[in-house]
């Protein structure tokens, strides 16, 4: 027992040595770069027609949030995307601040704020694009693996802001949010297609096309399909059994954004099929298991400037999700599927009536009008509404200081009513320098399928199950220097009530626990130095207790991040070094993963010939081997071993 | 230990690769030019005291690149390069140059400006076609420009057509 606790604590200084030593490694390479010349024409001199025929590096830049500034934000750009080869959400948000993937090999979980509780399929973050809620209605689950419903190639953005967001987002905005903002048709400038192939006989094909027409109006229309064999994977804990071609996927996706001056209409489809290898819920092992999950979207919005001092937003939305499972129990085949439709309308007003005070005030109104679950054995559709009323006022009390306040009524038809209220203070003591100070409440009303889904067997309904509360206060200090650099310290603590947790798998039911209690301090920082090298590195520690007081399951203590990227060769090529390191976790049974660290590597060149983009992506270079703890109802399975070293080559055309 | 020491080797190395190119031009020294040509192709209704002031808000990578051309005298005028912290004073620039950091204020901004002869430029795609008169933006490695006629005309501003001829789009 002494020897193994020693070797942990070995383990983690180690862990920790090595990120200080990545970061102090850094600070020297900011200045270099920064000293470096070219020679150049004396501009001060030159015509403007001579102006034209010159050629123009890009300054990269800080990215500046369009989310609620009152928060901490941390953001992946396009630029980002295609320098670190990421191919899903998934694979973002793992190189930002705080946040962890847990993968069990069908879905992967998304964890912040010291909650990741694995395989809960609800989460605790909400994710949005465009400012369209994209969690189903059913398990209330987000979709970030190759089930996600954009391609990352048409994101222009992820922003991450940590703490609860229910005065703006409401029910489940309970750590935190993810906002996607897609990229416009003038960003493509005509068509591209992509062709793409990696490790696991894996191929993927797209084509998008985007433009700014001459009448203004913006369009992208995009098509894509992935095709995976995957992998045999064996499992030590079932006879060391393995599943033999269990792990493929199939993925198909539909993406349209169209937009005047005033309005815009986005729809999306996504479509995956993946095969299940793990055998969850005591299915046959080594048998057919597969997930269907299906989400398409459509949205309106609408902004329009009322008089000088009033802007609304309107916005209409209608979404679906349907999942299909095929599974095999003792020999018996097995259909169960899920159903899950809803729309909703929301108006905002943003006001500034009266000098000192920006007020933003709305309404919103959600029919979740199909939330149904069927088993052989019962089925059970459960509709519900939701109103939603909300308020915020930033009052403006000196030049450098600014007091935020809002608040939040929702009312569910079948989860009763919730207020959200929320308090920022906001200083700035010197330009380019802010203290923000905040008090944040939010709430998650239970899922479809936590509160009503019976199976007949492993899972009981609880009619009572109770929406469950966050309250977080929280400090952020950020600093910025010009649009190079950025530093961000945040200390934050948090507690609950009321959370909503299962009982072990063969018996599962749903029950308000006592509240959890999570402290944590982050840091982030990232420079853009004037030679093109770009840097973003982050800490997260967080110290996580559940109900029971007890260390929160698989939720890790440290997270550290690091991306860098730099020209080459005469900016011919451009490589990403990206370094994600996890320490320790204990599953709730208390069996230990231990913590590891992982490198990938992206070369890209532009134009290697004319109008053809080149990306080699290699994930896991040093073949780490690591796991992610198990979902309970995956057990006797208690880890999944995550991928060694792979590949992914990506071509892409453009064309006018 | 040799693995983390080979990471380190090549962070430290990387960036040294990049150092010592010539080639393309900075982008704001290119942008900061093309302000100060802009300036040359436009008519003011009046220069007060006979200065013609060029203003930035949060920029200041473009304000350093501007000074380099204080020692010009377009129109004959005293040329002035200023950093604008009180907002209400943008209506004494002749030229006001709005970058991404800028953008959460561009609303009242533009407000502010509304037929005031204060020649606006900009590099934030969202912008152009939105009020504000010039928007500069890279395409295939070199700077283009779009003019915003309808919004210069409301100022009483005056764009040569020279200035028209070069640009890319002109609404």
């Amino acid at each position: 027992m002494f020897k193994s606790l020693h070797n942990l604590h070995q383990a983690e200084g180690k862990f920790l040595l090595s990120a200080m030593l990545v970061f102090h490694s850094l600070l020297p390479i900011a200045a270099q770069a920064e000293h470096a010349h070219t020679d150049q024409p004396d501009l001060t001199q030159a015509s403007l027609e001579h102006l034209l025929q010159l050629e123009v590096t890009t300054a990269s830049k800080i990215a500046r949030q369009v989310s609620d500034a009152r928060s901490a934000v941390s953001i992946v750009t396009a630029d980002d995307i295609k320098t670190y080869g990421y191919r899903t959400l998934a694979e973002i948000l793992s190189s930002m601040r705080g946040l962890n993937i847990t993968n069990d090999r069908s879905y992967d979980f998304l964890g912040g704020r010291g909650y990741s509780s694995p395989g809960d399929y609800s989460g605790r973050i909400m994710l949005l694009v465009d400012g369209i809620q994209m969690n189903d209605n059913v398990y209330n689950q987000s979709y970030l693996g190759n089930d996600g419903i954009v391609d990352t190639e048409l994101i222009e953005r992820v922003e991450y802001v940590s703490g609860p967001g229910s005065v703006a987002y409401g029910n489940n905005a309970f750590f935190g949010i993810i906002n996607i903002i897609t990229k416009n048709g003038n960003d493509f400038n005509g068509g591209q297609t992509a062709l793409s192939a990696g490790s696991y006989k894996t191929q993927k094909a797209r084509a998008t096309y985007g433009k700014r027409l001459s009448n203004g109006i913006d369009l992208v229309v995009s098509a894509s399909g992935l095709n995976s064999e995957g992998q045999s994977l064996r499992f030590p804990e079932t006879n060391n059994g393995v599943a033999r071609h269990l792990d493929s996927q199939q993925n198909q996706r539909l993406f349209t954004k169209i937009q005047g001056d005033s309005w815009s209409v986005n729809a999306g489809y996504s479509s995956r099929y993946k095969e299940i290898p793990t055998a969850p819920y005591g299915a046959d092992f080594n048998r057919r298991y597969a997930y269907d999950d299906t989400t398409k979207f459509i949205s309106g919005q609408y902004h329009s400037n009322l008089s000088n001092h009033l802007k609304l937003s309107l916005q209409t939305d209608y979404s679906d999700y349907f999942y299909d499972g095929r599974s095999t129990f003792s020999g018996e085949k097995v259909l169960e599927n899920a159903t899950g439709r809803k729309w909703g309308t929301e108006a905002k007003f943003f006001a500034s009536w009266f000098t000192g005070h920006q007020l933003i005030f709305g309404a919103a109104y959600r029919d979740d009008y199909e939330r149904k679950i069927s088993t052989p054995a019962i089925s059970s559709n459960r509709g519900r509404q939701s109103t939603s009323l909300y308020l915020q006022d930033e009052i403006t009390l000196r030049n450098n200081l600014w007091l935020n306040l809002g608040t939040r009524y929702d009312y569910f038809t079948d989860d009763g009513d919730a207020i959200s209220p929320s308090i920022a203070i906001i200083y700035e003591p010197i330009p380019s320098y802010t203290l923000r100070l905040s008090h944040n409440v939010g709430h998650r009303t239970p899922t479809a399928y936590e509160k009503y889904f019976a199976d007949g067997h492993a899972q009981t309904p609880n009619y009572d199950l109770k929406m469950e509360k966050v309250s977080a206060t929280e400090l952020i200090a950020e600093r910025r220097w010009s649009n190079r650099s950025r530093l961000l310290a945040t200390i934050y603590q948090q507690s609950t009530d009321n959370m909503i947790s299962s009982t072990a798998y063969n018996n599962i039911q749903y029950f308000n626990a006592s509240g959890t209690y999570t402290h944590g301090i982050e840091f982030e920082f990232e420079h853009h130095a004037e030679m093109g090298t770009h840097v973003r590195t982050s800490y997260a520690y967080q110290n996580s207790r559940d109900a029971e007081g007890e260390w929160a399951a698989n939720s890790p203590h440290h997270l550290a991040k690091l991306n860098l990227s730099a020209p080459l060769f005469h900016s011919a090529l451009r490589v990403g070094l990206e370094v994600q390191a996890v320490s320790r976790r204990t599953s709730a049974l208390n069996q230990n993963a231990s913590g590891y660290a992982i490198s990938n590597i992206t070369i890209s060149a532009n134009q290697v010939l004319p109008h053809l983009d080149a990306a080699l992506t290699v994930r896991n270079v040093f073949n780490k081997r690591y796991d992610h703890i198990a979902p309970d109802y995956i057990s006797p399975i208690a880890f999944v071993a995550q991928d060694g070293r792979n590949l992914w080559l990506q071509l892409t055309y453009g064309f006018q | 230990m040799r693995r983390l020491a080979c990471l380190i080797v090549a962070l430290v190395g990387l960036p040294f690769v990049s150092i010592g190119i010539a080639g393309p031009l900075p982008e704001y020294a290119m942008k900061a030019a093309f302000v100060y040509n802009f300036t040359l192709f436009t008519e003011w209704p009046t220069l007060p005291n006979n200065t013609l002031k060029i203003c930035t808000l949060e920029s200041d990578a473009l304000k350093h690149e501007l000074e380099k051309f204080r020692i010009h005298q377009p129109h004959g005028a005293t040329l002035l390069i200023s950093k604008i912290s009180n907002i209400e004073a943008i209506k004494d620039c002749q030229a006001l140059y709005l970058s991404e950091e800028d953008k959460q204020r561009i609303p009242v901004i533009l407000s502010l400006l509304e037929n005031t002869p204060v020649l606006t430029i900009t590099d934030v795609p969202e912008l152009m076609g939105k009020g504000v008169m010039i928007g500069i933006k890279t395409d295939n490695k070199r700077i283009v420009f779009e003019v915003n006629t309808l919004a210069a005309k409301k100022s009483n501003l005056y764009l040569s057509s020279k200035l028209l001829s070069l640009a890319k789009v002109v609404y």
